[in-house]
């Protein structure tokens, strides 16, 4: 890198530090000293299981939710890549379309749908099939549910540019080298397109963690997730707690990620090397 | 059923997109262990012809047979083709070994199978100590190398190769030529080899079928059709030559001409007409010097052919110097060395 070079990254970095490190710098502060440095913050956090058990479920929900979008999404970005080019911008947009309503209309709708008077419920009484109203509300399905709904566009599009990467001339030549489509499809298009899955699955798994208005309007009080609990802190003004809590998800994520990440270096290639 | 006893066969192949044809009936017999080349401009319907063959486009008319079966139905898995593409297609995330081994994978071969033809292709494309390579590790040349070590590897009867020399540099194309013309005579698999570089046709091929516009316009020799191009289009796209009208041709010749249009090739034109030549008076113009050869151009003087200008390149002789630039002179052509051309 010539000097020149190293200048141009500056505003990248200052970026970097005052949107991230300075403010993680200040959480941390907040989390460490009260006023004088203390550990009690933590202490409380690993010493209480209600926090832990809700640590837990927040990076179970957390994978579960990137897990079942990956489950959905991929299928969704395999068949908008393979319709002919001039439907693909059509059809993204289709996706893309919920993305601008705001989460918490998004929520609210939910409620309306999933309400005892909601409309599935109506809709299934109507027609007879139950004779009392179902419990969807203030479950856990329905977290699940509207997390998916919400955070599926970012799975599509992500898995979609990572597909339009890949070659399509590389599935033609598995054909030819007498490959059947779900062989070609297995033994190419899949190892080739999991660089794009892993990224889009890390991108849902890091939003799912700081969800906290769908648990808040739509789960029951078991679903609480940790962003729950440090809005709670907050309202009640105990900022070294709710910075603790912060910092301890913040690595937690960064540990989990690194992990994923270093697994996937074994496993996966990226389509890009190669190639002519 | 038909039976042509050919590995390869047309028949009246036709691909229709809407109105317009990509091809339009072609017919062609390859025989057994022969190299056949399509040639053509883009857009000519060469490309058409191979993704029909390999099973990549459904033919709107028309049959393909492989061994005598029609392969029409059948998928690209199943006809049985190797096939070398123009960027190789080779799989990046996997080995080179890994990369050859993949055709017979697919048809279960066991592994010590695998492992003695793997190790047999690549000895043939003299990769063989690169098995463990990635794709990302090698040069173009190499590239080319492994494609063609797994299109060969689980010995096709019918091997095709889409534009496959397209990609490399000329030092490498030439090398790669030369190679490519070395792995057919060790395995005398048929070739079908798609190109628009008509030196690649020409230096490579046992025929050459030249398309135009969807149609096949002349299938022979690469020498044959060079001496004895059918048609306008072909006398024009192989190598270079010049173009007469019949009207100017009767004229100048004072001879019928028995079609639209008369060839003569540059290096068929001299300086030293001999008696029943055809003999053409013009002046020079624009001279090059090339070393063995003179390259320039006539231009007719006189009456109806007025203006035509004629290439011609002949041999340098110290004996019979050439014109100068600007200077009149009469050249003269065998009658044997013009070609009619139909339109």
């Amino acid at each position: 890198m010539t000097l020149s070079q190293k200048w141009t990254v500056l505003p990248a970095l200052a970026l970097a530090l005052v949107m991230f490190a300075v403010p993680v710098a200040l959480v941390l502060r907040e989390a460490l000293f009260d006023p004088g440095w203390t550990l009690v913050h933590f202490e409380r956090f690993f010493g209480r299981p209600v926090f832990q058990n809700v640590f837990r479920n927040t990076l179970m929900v957390a994978g579960i939710v990137a897990t079942a979008c990956l489950l959905i999404g991929y299928p969704m970005a395999l068949y908008i890549v393979t319709r002919p080019a001039r439907w693909r911008p059509l059809l993204l947009f289709l996706v893309l379309v919920p993305m601008w309503m705001s989460i918490l209309v998004r929520t609210y709708a939910w409620m309306v749908v999933l309400g005892r008077e909601g409309v599935i419920n109506h809709a299934l009484l109507a027609l007879g099939l139950i004779e009392a109203p179902l419990q969807m509300l203030y479950t856990s399905g329905a977290v699940y549910v509207a997390m998916v709904q919400i955070l599926l566009p970012i799975m599509v599009v992500t898995c979609y540019s990572a597909m339009t990467e890949i070659d399509m001339g590389l599935i033609r030549a598995a054909r030819v080298c007498g490959a059947g489509p779900v062989r070609a499809f297995r033994q190419v298009f899949l190892p080739l397109s999991l660089e794009g899955v892993l990224t889009g699955w890390s991108v849902i798994f890091i939003l799912s963690l700081g969800f906290f208005i769908v648990p808040a309007l739509l789960g029951g009080r078991r679903d609480a997730l940790l962003g729950n609990m440090i809005v709670t802190q907050v309202a009640q003004t105990n900022w070294g707690f709710a910075a603790a809590m912060a910092i301890v998800l913040l690595a937690a994520t960064i540990v989990l990620l690194a992990l994923v990440r270093l697994l996937a270096a074994r496993f996966i290639h990226s389509p890009r090397e190669g190639g002519v | 059923m038909l039976q042509h006893n050919a590995p390869l066969s047309f028949q009246a192949v036709t691909k229709r997109y809407g109105d317009a044809s990509a091809l339009e009936g072609l017919t062609l017999d390859v025989k057994a262990g022969e190299f056949l080349t399509l040639l053509g401009p883009s857009g000519s319907g060469k490309t058409t012809a191979l993704n029909i063959l390999a099973g990549f486009t459904q033919a709107s008319e028309g049959e393909v047979y492989i061994d005598d079966r029609p392969v029409g139905a059948l998928p690209p898995e199943r006809r049985n083709v190797g096939m070398v593409f123009q960027n190789f297609a080779l799989f990046p995330h996997m080995s080179v070994f890994d990369n050859v081994a993949f055709p017979l994978r697919m048809r279960k071969a066991t592994r010590a199978l695998t492992r003695e033809k793997v190790g047999a292709a690549l000895e043939t494309v003299h990769l063989s100590g690169m098995a463990d390579r990635k794709p990302a590790a090698l040069s173009g040349g190499q590239r080319q190398r492994v494609a063609l070590a797994r299109a060969i590897v689980a010995a096709p009867p019918v091997l095709l190769m889409d534009e496959c020399l397209s990609a490399l540099d000329l030092k490498l194309r030439e090398e790669m030529r030369d190679e490519i013309r070395r792995i057919h005579g060790t395995l005398g698999t048929t070739v079908i080899f798609v190109t628009h570089d008509q030196s690649e046709a020409l230096s490579l091929s046992d025929r050459v079928a030249l398309l135009n516009d969807g149609r096949l316009c002349q299938v022979d020799h690469p020498q044959a059709i060079y001496d004895r191009p059918a048609t306008r289009f072909v006398a024009d796209f192989i190598g270079r030559t010049n173009i007469i009208a019949r009207e100017a041709f009767e004229h100048l010749s004072g001879q019928p001409l028995g079609g639209p249009y008369a060839s003569i090739r540059p290096e068929r034109l001299h300086f030293t007409p001999q008696p029943g030549d055809i003999r053409l008076t013009g002046t020079i113009e624009d001279l090059t010097f090339l070393g063995a050869s003179i390259e320039g151009r006539l231009r007719l003087s006189g009456g109806q052919t007025g203006g035509q200008v004629l290439r011609f390149a002949v041999p340098r002789s110290i004996n019979a110097a050439c014109p100068d630039p600007g200077q009149e002179a009469v050249m003269g052509c065998a009658p044997a060395d013009i070609v009619t051309l139909n339109d």
